[in-house]
């Protein structure tokens, strides 16, 4: 089929990509600032005279996160505990969800562990409850004083659950009729087309673990075991507090302002460089051609 | 009914009791002291290396040298020398927020580190609970006389803060004065459009319209700010951008607790304070103020491009934000001058709270007398015996930063005076350079540098020599009326309401400085602050200064 382009339709070409590129640049500018400042000269910075190109370009921020082994020290603690982080999480969401997917029929006490999972979700025991519960397991200063307390996120059980609901009995009733026992049915049937949420939640997983840095404050002791975003919100400093001379001395020879746009600028890397790539899963079709109604 | 209520209320006590118990369940093990009469002197060393654990406030950026740790570094290997003991962080977290934070949770989960910083209130909380040990006699015998003599430089106002029934609970760090603030001033802008520097308020307005009508820095009309100020007009002591200098020539002290006519009242309510603010809002409409500072987010922004021509500062703005305002135009030429009510150069100003954090020893632990041991060590010790123990001597030259276990810090009350003393001795000849301290000796460096090339100075040597020597000198040669607060804690009321008293202040300070509410709704202000809360935290805080 062709279309004829019409003046209509060029007009509302020119009009959708007019207003999608105003879009584009209200989200991109103030990156680019950013990222222009963190190369800038730090007094250029400090006057406030950086714009969309940085000013006599230089790495002197970048230096100071990069030269000291606590800035990788940080990062690999956080790239491990996404990869560990993520992968419990999923593990522990799916075979959460897939029970609870089902009715009361086939699974009686569904309906207590839906309670608890959501009286959980909306009433936390706070902060310092939970302090005391990680103190007394002694996970404190470990790896796992990050992963465990969150390793079942509700929220993503209940997503993944409606997930699964949604997709048609008559699939798993083949399955039974093959002689697939419930193990392989999550595995082999449910997981590879709930690829699309899984992509979901896997995505939720990894920005939250990457993102937090509360967690890494409150149970780790020692600043070696901070991860990266605990170490970059450290290096935050709230100038107008400071009253001691000594203080300022060292802060004066690193502007505030070009190192805070170079740790931002570093802490988003990994993100923008894992997004692509769950990013097609968003998109494709959810259970397309899997059964015939 | 009745019964019911009493038998609550007792069972209520119980429960407070053996919790309160709890807490402090070490308490058997007296806190006396195991060391010899050797050991508990201020710099007797001990056998046995002793090992006590910390809370340690780390500073923003880590700047420790290569290999150096926070538990291994120039400062605890000296302590290690001198009196052979070995600092263990219990945990770290930066100083501020991420520190009280951690200190928050070891003492709701009981695990309290052998020494560590809290604040006011914590300290109140530790002492209720019966957590901490008693430092009344380690105090006696283990603070060395020149800590003792800091401490009373105060006229017992900073240990007055530490004691609670006559028992001193914890050594608090001091801050010293650090007024008056001074009006800093472009110099060369005066210079260029002829004008004198500015003595009284009005010789202040009479300069800031002709910065504000001539733009002598050619910034482009419209582009000049006159005076750089913050968003929280005024009552934060010794810190950049406040106007507290205008508000003392009323004698208004916003934020503060003083007595006035035998009454305490709240600074900030005060009809003086009324009149501060008219002033600063007549400056606002006539545009002599930056008429952004309401959504300004870094005010060093327009000192440092060159868009201002003057701000309210202490001493040290030479070297913050200054000395970036020199690297970005030399010919920037600031200079500090005192603002007076009648031009004789003599001003009012509010004295600070001479305690910032409080150092408190667990209770049981076994050698409290650690903790002035370690305050004398790093407060007389290294900077007056030790001052050329090299690997501090290294570390401080390095701009290093992070490296003491404890950051107890002592000073005499006129410190900074005292500093220019030092520097100005040094520098006619009549002081031996190699006598300063180590922090007043890297200054000298400065200053020499500065003397040496004045014309066309690094600049370091400028804002070495502009904070120490030239703003120095009016610090220490300022005759003061010091009106001291007479409240610094925080009472019972304020926890709940002082958050949104404040807010309410700040926003209506800054609404009638802008001209969104009229000077004439101070009153209304004055009702609403006073029936939100505001009379009855007076009340308590009148409560509170009867019982010290």
């Amino acid at each position: 089929m062709i279309k004829s382009k019409t003046f209509g339709s060029y007009l509302s070409d020119i009009i959708i990509w007019t207003v999608l590129l105003l879009l584009t640049a209200l989200c991109f500018l103030p990156l680019m600032n950013m990222v222009s400042v963190s190369f800038s000269d730090s007094t250029a910075a400090q006057a406030n005279q950086v714009g969309l190109l940085p000013v006599n370009v230089n790495f002197n921020s970048y230096r100071l996160l990069l030269e000291d082994a606590q800035f990788w020290r940080s990062f690999m603690i956080s790239v491990e505990r996404v990869v560990l982080g993520t992968a419990l999480n999923l593990l522990l969401t799916v075979l959460m969800a897939y029970p609870l997917s089902k009715n009361t029929k086939q699974f009686g006490a569904r309906n207590i562990y839906m309670n608890v999972m959501i009286f959980a979700m909306l009433f936390s025991g706070g902060m310092i409850p939970l302090f005391i519960v990680v103190k007394s397991l002694g996970l404190m200063d470990t790896i796992w004083s990050l992963i465990l307390p969150g390793a079942v996120p509700i929220f993503n059980v209940i997503l993944l659950m409606n997930f699964f609901k949604s997709i048609p009995d008559s699939l798993e009733e083949a399955a039974i009729m093959d002689g697939a026992s419930k193990l392989k049915i999550l595995f082999k049937i449910y997981l590879p087309i709930s690829l699309p949420a899984l992509a979901t939640i896997g995505l939720f997983s990894i920005v939250g673990h990457w993102n937090d840095y509360f967690s890494g404050l409150l149970y780790m002791n020692s600043s070696a075991n901070f991860p990266l975003q605990t170490y970059i919100q450290q290096l935050n400093v709230d100038v107008t507090k400071i009253t001691d001379p000594s203080q300022l001395k060292a802060i004066a020879s690193v502007s505030n302002k070009t190192l805070n746009a170079a740790k931002i600028v570093v802490s988003i890397i990994p993100v923008l460089l894992i997004y692509p790539f769950l990013q097609k899963y968003f998109t494709s079709g959810l259970v397309i051609g899997s059964v015939k109604e | 009914m009745k019964k019911f209520l009493t038998l609550f209320a007792a069972v209520l006590m119980l429960l407070s009791v053996l919790s309160g118990c709890k807490m402090g369940s070490n308490q058997s093990s007296n806190s006396k002291s195991v060391a010899s009469p050797q050991e508990l002197k201020p710099f007797g060393k001990y056998k046995k290396t002793v090992t006590y654990t910390i809370g340690k406030a780390t500073p923003g950026i880590p700047k420790l040298p290569k290999g150096q740790t926070y538990e291994d570094n120039a400062y605890t290997k000296y302590l290690k020398d001198t009196l052979n003991i070995q600092s263990k962080d219990k945990f770290e977290a930066q100083t501020g927020d991420p520190y009280d934070q951690k200190v928050s949770m070891a003492v709701a989960s009981g695990d309290l580190p052998d020494i560590m910083a809290v604040n006011a209130d914590t300290l109140r909380q530790l002492v209720a609970n019966d957590s901490i040990a008693d430092l009344t006699d380690v105090y006696k015998s283990s603070a060395s006389d020149f800590i003792k003599a800091k401490y009373n430089s105060y006229n017992g106002r900073a240990l007055k803060a530490a004691t609670f029934d006559g028992k001193l609970m914890a050594l608090p760090s001091t801050q010293n004065a650090n007024i008056p603030t001074m009006l800093w001033i472009r110099q060369d802008w005066l210079d260029k459009l002829g004008l004198k520097a500015p003595k009284t308020v009005d010789d202040m307005e009479k300069v800031l319209t002709a910065f504000v009508k001539k733009d002598p820095g050619n910034n482009g009309k419209g582009n000049t700010v006159g005076l750089a100020l913050s968003k929280s007009v005024g009552g934060n002591y010794g810190s950049l951008f406040v106007a507290d200098n205008i508000f003392a020539t009323y004698n208004s002290f916003p934020r503060q607790w003083i007595k006035q006519n035998g009454k305490v009242v709240y600074g900030s309510t005060t009809n003086e304070t009324k009149q501060g603010l008219s002033k600063l809002a007549d400056w606002y409409k006539k545009g002599l103020i930056d008429p952004q500072m309401a959504v300004r987010d870094s005010i060093e922004s327009l000192i440092i491009s060159g868009q201002a021509g003057a701000f309210f500062g202490p001493w040290w703005s030479g070297d913050y934000p200054l000395n970036s305002a020199i690297k970005k135009n030399p010919k920037a030429n600031w200079k500090p001058y005192i603002i007076s009510k009648n031009g004789d150069g003599k001003i009012t100003a509010y004295t600070q709270n001479p305690v910032s954090e409080f150092y408190v020893v667990r209770k049981g632990f076994k050698h409290p007398e650690l903790l002035p041991k370690i305050a004398s060590a790093i407060n007389d010790k290294l900077v007056r015996e030790d001052k050329n123990y090299k690997p501090v001597v290294d570390f401080v030259r390095g701009g290093y930063d992070g490296g003491k276990p404890l950051n107890v810090m002592i000073n005499f009350n006129d410190a900074t005076a005292q500093m220019y003393k030092d520097l100005k001795a040094t520098v006619d000849g009549k002081k031996d350079p190699k006598s300063l301290s180590l922090d007043d000796s890297t200054s000298y460096n400065n200053i020499e540098n500065y003397l040496k090339n004045p014309k066309n100075p690094d600049p370091n040597a400028w804002s070495g020599y502009t904070s120490r020597i030239v703003a120095g000198k009016l610090m220490a040669n300022t005759p003061i009326k010091e009106v001291n607060p007479v409240f610094f804690d925080q009472t019972k009321s304020m926890k709940l309401k002082w958050a949104n008293l404040v807010k309410l202040e700040d926003e209506t300070f800054l609404k009638i400085v802008t001209g969104q509410k009229s000077v004439n709704d101070f009153g209304t202000f004055v009702k609403q602050w006073k029936s939100t809360g505001g009379t009855q935290i007076t009340q308590e805080v009148v409560q509170a200064i009867k019982e010290k």
